[in-house]
């Protein structure tokens, strides 16, 4: 009866505590507003091909942070990454249509808007294990509206396997400023 | 005069495409091997995963970016190289695996 009892107040305390981080990566995530207009006011700095998915996923950042990052200061407090797919054009086959550079078709409006943003003290509230510095994620559709079932743990978990302090949690950003680096 | 120019078209595309090879990259040991390639444009980068754990091959580099989603061990994923220059294909788990590829 007691061994019984243990084992349900370490599932209990184990459920509270899913429960309790999925709330706080929900609430980092409502730290976290659209750009509207991203796609002007902000920096193309990446196309990823996704044949997989067959979409198209263009990457977007705000261009202060650019311009701060590019004179080799450390990603500012403020960066906004946008991550925003479109559907990939399909032949007949129901496969992607390539152009002469082997490059997929983006075609139509955006379907889905993820951001990745720096706040300073933004990391404090994770627990270690769902922590990416001070880095929230955010999902959006495309009217801007917040989607309501967003698995934030996902992007933690990916993004923790760039967490060198030359890549700071980023994919292409940081390879993008290796590339683009003033001087 | 018409049979022979079209026969020498044939013989010059067959040529073209007979050029064009498949490189073998294997994913072993959380390393790609080779690591640096010099292929040509038309060849294919051929991922084996030959390693105990998943990969995610992907290319961050502007201009050519690609993910063809991820490679689970024992499986394989084709890279077509349609695009001549330089650029990088990293692993979106393993931060160390990392492959230079210049396409001329």
């Amino acid at each position: 009866m007691r061994k019984l009892k243990l084992a349900l107040a370490v599932i209990g305390i184990g459920a509270l505590t899913l429960t309790v981080a999925a709330g706080t990566l929900q609430a980092g995530a409502d730290r976290i507003s659209f750009p509207t207009d991203f796609e002007h006011k902000y920096s193309l700095y990446g196309v990823i091909d996704r044949p997989d998915l067959k979409i198209v996923r263009f990457f977007y950042v705000d261009k202060p942070s650019l311009k701060a990052a590019k004179a080799g200061k450390p990603m500012p407090y403020g960066t906004t990454l946008v991550m925003a797919d479109k559907k990939a054009k399909l032949g007949p086959d129901g496969q992607p249509v390539l152009d002469k550079d082997g490059r997929m078709i983006a075609e139509g409006g955006w379907i889905k808007v993820q951001l990745q943003k720096k706040g300073k003290g933004w990391g404090d509230d994770h627990p270690a294990n769902m922590k990416n510095g001070d880095w929230e994620y955010a999902s959006f559709n495309p009217d801007g509206s917040r989607i309501a079932d967003q698995k934030y743990d996902i992007c933690f978990g990916c993004h923790n396997n760039r967490q060198s302090s030359s890549e700071d949690f980023t994919f292409l950003f940081a390879p993008y400023l290796r590339d683009h680096k003033k001087g | 005069m018409r049979i022979f120019a079209f026969a020498l078209a044939v013989l010059i595309l067959a040529a073209g495409s007979a050029g064009a090879k498949e490189i073998q990259v294997t994913m072993k040991g959380m390393k790609y091997n080779p690591d640096k390639i010099l292929a040509k444009r038309g060849d294919v980068l051929v991922l084996v995963n030959d390693d105990t754990v998943a990969h995610d091959a992907f290319i961050p580099t502007f201009g050519f970016g690609l993910n063809p989603g991820g490679i689970k061990p024992g499986e394989t994923k084709r890279i077509a190289l349609a695009k001549r220059g330089h650029f990088v294909v990293e692993c979106v788990f393993h931060d160390t695996m990392k492959i230079n590829v210049t396409v001329q």
